[in-house]
């Protein structure tokens, strides 16, 4: 299956929203939360079928190997990338369509050949299927959520500012239209312990029992009768693709010469009849199962970053009974999680190239994750683990990327274990700090009731943003188990997404306005800017302006959102929107304090502050105004998008007139070098940083909180940039992560980098990110793995939060860049995700290939 | 025969299994095939939009379900209860 996929190209198939809105078309009228199941439940049903020889977990999005669909209903402006929609929407929140740069090589179908054309930049459509998809798309005008929101956001005040805001790209996207949902983990918990025959059961009973009863709220009360309807609805929708597929398993089994593959048609067939209404009894039917609600969880919604949560946990009790009844062995065993990984690599998502490419690189963060405690607090790691990091050796694959949940307890061999998994170059699995993950976890979600035993769910969501999870108590086949349920909150990474923290140190130098476009950003300040404490106190002026009127926009799509495309699927999963009959929009949730300030570039920022305060304010070497003149002219070099390279040690130079002044800039103290200079400025500004966002509240009512991760966003963010004090050149990409150092800037080794990116408490923000690149030959043996793994401990037993590592040599990755076709599989970490290297855009590629490679670990 | 007067290309038969939008899997001869590739003479009609009693063509690429829903000529229809095969087909399915 491995290598059809590297054979497989992304397909748009219209299938979905076509069925999808023909039905809704047909109940105008009708209650919102029913009309949208009723669609759901018309699209899954009439989903076509398709089965690939060799799989033995079976389903896919559409019936192509790599298929995805837009969904118009949430956001059609950029679908058919024409028209004045498209114009429009470009001079808004699609400001980066023309700035990112999409990866010709892999899967990607960036132009027309023959009867496919290209849409949305990278997926390949049917020219017959063209004037389909634009009726569909069409018919959406006005209705959808990005209209709708377009329409109510005007009304908040100086909203022609977050226009400017979301043009001129120090903000990226707007999440309520399109990623509403995602970055958060998954549970597939009711379908695992009752079946979907027995979810409809409960919905029904609960339909009588709330039908006409207000319960204790006149608002919600109501509404949990439409609620328990639309999710029995959709149930039966699900129930009906299953049987679909059952149904193609059978013909094709009845068609297939070849015995053994009859045979696994005929399994597959099995699998799928008995879940398609009853508990599963074994270990394939329950990782069957949970596949589905994956799948279909994916198809209600843009959702980017779905996790899986514990799934090793999870699903340790099939596993534990098949092994001791002789079922299952190892081999088998590692043959479905096999399957599983290439299941999770063929999730394809539609959307905006700026979204899709410049944010995501691709990516679609399916993320496992590993160990953490128990309940309890003890150790939660287990042998199936063991095998799922083995599997993501044995079938190299950019999903589902894996992180372990890095706890002390957890015993040495797994630690081990997890160290050979990342040098095999993958860059899975990520190490994340289970205790500090715990403490965000308490801060956050302490006013809501969690508890610490509550705390030791925690999960990863997306690429690495902490989840709340919960626990829940299995029966399987008379015995008992407390497994991990799965997420408990909504969408973890939404809210201001993302600012590009350079760039509004751009707005303070020259009065809010925008370099690259000449345009007005933000209300001059009238600061002159004397003194280091009022250039400090005009950013976090303008940061405060711009998080205000974001969030405010946000508030109202996030509404829009709910209303109009309520969540019926996902909610239906997540504690406890079942048991109070809400959806999650509706605060059904446990927890509800999801909202959130995402940030890039902080590492540029706080260097280039680090740089003004030394070069301009501390040491006079130089005055404001000649260093704005210098920034203004690039430092006498050529803009990144001339030379064609996104990296600072590419540029070209044109005039020695500015030689001094970047000499400065390049030389003043760095970020990732133990030095105090640079390091409290990091501190001030993430104090300031973790504090002032919990001054903005969500549509929910609750603070948000800050979360420091890039994606890709370093790529078209930097794109946008001019220069910067720090001495970064015109358009090149900004600083990943979010305490990785600037390439070639940390100079003392990764200790002192270490010490750096520890100088704040980072149990202040969701997540930060740390990316490190080792050489190979740095940790060769059993003893390099010894050294990494001490490596991995130091950062954690310092507070850092999380951290990952690309082991590859950048020799081979400039091989890679110059001979594409020789590299198909070749898999890197980026900012959070792998991902295969020929489908990266170029800028990233470049950023890779720039960072810092350790060559020893001292 | 008959089908190959009615199947113009891979993407029409039954046995074609759409692994993206350029090429798919023949189940008969478990080989890769392109989408627009002609038929062989193994090909057997699938169910689609184009070969339903209730679809009328309104241009070349969309049409109309049961004169009252937009459709289009492609759309696989396996698992649309409503299918029934066309009488104007040159062939034994309707």
């Amino acid at each position: 299956m491995r290598d059809l996929y590297f054979e497989t190209k992304s397909s748009a198939s219209v299938e979905f929203p076509y069925w999808y809105t023909r039905r809704w078309n047909q109940l105008e009228g009708e209650i919102p939360i029913i009309r949208r199941a009723e669609a759901l439940r018309h699209a899954f049903s009439h989903l076509t079928p398709t089965i690939f020889p060799g799989e033995l977990l079976v389903m896919g999005r559409t019936l192509y190997l790599r298929g995805s669909y837009p969904m118009p209903w949430v956001s059609q402006s950029f679908i058919l990338e024409t028209g004045k929609r498209y114009e429009e929407a470009k001079q808004r929140g699609l400001a980066g369509e023309d700035v990112v740069k999409v990866a010709k090589g892999g899967g990607n179908v960036t132009q027309a050949i023959g009867n496919v054309i290209s849409v949305a930049g990278k997926f390949g459509l049917r020219k017959e299927e063209y004037p389909i998809l634009k009726e569909v798309t069409t018919s959406w005008d006005g209705k959808s959520v990005e209209d709708l929101s377009l329409k109510y956001e005007r009304m908040v005040p100086n909203y022609e500012t977050k226009e400017a805001i979301m043009r001129s790209l120090v903000c990226m996207y707007d999440s309520g239209y399109t990623l509403p949902q995602g970055r958060e983990v998954i549970s597939y918990y009711h379908p695992l312990q009752s079946g979907i025959d027995g979810m409809i059961q409960y919905c029904h009973g609960q339909i009588e029992r709330v039908a006409g009863d207000p319960g204790t709220d006149g608002v919600n009360g109501m509404d949990r009768l439409y609620f328990y309807r639309a999710a029995a609805t959709v149930l039966e929708g699900i129930k009906t693709w299953v049987l679909n597929y059952a149904s193609e398993a059978r013909r094709l089994a009845s068609t297939e010469t070849d015995l053994d593959q009859k045979n696994e048609y005929e399994e597959i067939a099995s699998t799928l009849e008995w879940v398609s209404s009853k508990q599963p009894r074994i270990f394939r039917e329950a990782l069957q199962l949970a596949w589905v609600f994956h799948l279909a969880v994916l198809a209600e919604d843009n959702f980017s970053g779905l996790a899986p949560g514990r799934l090793g946990q999870i699903l340790y009790p099939w596993w534990k009974q098949d092994m001791e009844s002789g079922l299952l062995d190892r081999k088998k065993t590692l043959e479905l999680l096999e399957c599983i990984r290439m299941k999770f690599t063929e999730i394809d998502l539609f959307g905006p190239k700026m979204v899709i490419e410049g944010i995501q690189s691709g990516s679609t963060f399916n993320n496992v994750s590993l160990g953490g405690l128990t309940r309890e607090g003890e150790s939660a790691a287990n042998e199936l683990e063991m095998l799922m990091i083995e599997a993501g050796m044995t079938c190299e694959t950019p999903q589902p990327t894996m992180t372990i949940l890095y706890d002390e307890r957890l015993p040495e061999e797994y630690l081990l274990k997890a160290v050979e998994c990342n040098k095999t170059g993958t860059g899975y699995p990520a190490w994340v700090n289970n205790n500090v993950a715990m403490e965000f976890l308490l801060k956050n979600y302490g006013p809501e009731g969690m508890t610490l035993d509550d705390a030791r769910a925690v999960a990863i969501g997306g690429c690495l943003q902490t989840a709340a999870c919960a626990w829940a108590e299995l029966k399987l086949n008379g015995k008992k188990y407390v497994i991990p349920r799965g997420g408990a909150a909504p969408a973890t990474d939404v809210g201001v997404h993302f600012l590009n923290l350079p760039k509004v140190l751009e707005l303070v130098l020259f009065d809010g306005l925008d370099q690259r476009t000449g345009q007005r950003v933000l209300p001059s300040h009238g600061s002159k800017l004397e003194t280091y404490g009022e250039l400090w106190e005009t950013y976090k002026k303008y940061f405060r302006e711009v998080v205000g009127i974001l969030i405010r926009c946000n508030n109202v799509q996030h509404d829009v959102w709910r209303k109009v495309t309520p969540s019926v699927v996902n909610s239906m999963l997540k504690p406890d929107c079942l048991e109070k009959g809400m959806q999650i929009g509706m605060m059904g949730s446990r927890y509800n304090a999801n909202f959130s300030v995402n940030i890039c570039g902080g590492i540029n920022l706080v260097n280039s502050l680090t740089s003004l305060k030394f070069n301009v304010y501390d040491n006079k070497k130089i005055t404001l105004e000649e260093l704005k003149e210098a920034l203004r002219h690039n430092f006498g070099f050529k803009k990144a998008e001339e030379v064609g390279s996104y990296s600072l040690m590419d540029q070209v130079r044109l005039s020695h007139s500015w030689d001094r002044v970047h000499h400065l800039c390049m030389n003043a103290p760095k970020y990732g070098n133990d030095e105090p200079y640079a390091d409290d400025i990091l501190r001030e500004w993430e104090e300031f940083y973790c504090s002032v966002v919990r001054e903005y509240k969500s549509l929910f009512a609750k603070p948000l909180y800050a979360l420091q991760l890039s994606v890709s966003t370093h790529g078209p963010m930097g794109a946008v940039n001019i220069a910067t004090p720090d001495g970064r050149l015109h358009g090149t990409t900004l600083a990943d992560a979010s305490v990785s150092a600037y390439p070639g800037t940390d100079l003392n080794g990764p200790y002192a980098l270490f010490n750096s990116a520890t100088c704040f408490d980072h149990s202040n923000s969701q997540c930060t990110q740390m990316n490190l690149k080792i050489h190979p030959s740095a940790i060769k043996g059993r003893e390099g793995s010894r050294k990494l793994l001490e490596l991995i401990r130091s950062y954690m037993r310092k507070g850092g939060f999380h951290i990952q590592f690309n082991i590859v040599d950048s020799n081979m990755l400039r091989d890679a860049q110059a001979h594409p076709e020789k590299y198909r599989d070749l898999l890197v970490r980026v900012a959070g995700f792998t991902h295969y290297w020929v489908e990266l855009p170029k800028p990233i590629q470049d950023e890779i290939i720039a960072r810092t490679e350790y060559e020893e670990l001292t | 025969m008959l089908a190959q007067v009615i199947v113009r290309r891979c993407a029409d038969c039954e046995h074609f299994i759409p692994v993206d939008v350029f090429k798919g899997l023949c189940q008969v001869s478990k080989k890769t095939v392109l989408t627009d590739d002609p038929p062989c003479k193994d090909c057997t009609p699938a169910k689609k939009c184009k070969f339903c009693k209730h679809y009328s063509p309104r241009d070349e690429h969309l049409g109309m379900c049961k004169a009252k829903e937009i459709t289009y000529p492609e759309l696989a229809t396996k698992t649309c209860e409503m299918f029934g095969w066309s009488s104007d087909l040159p062939t034994g399915r309707n």
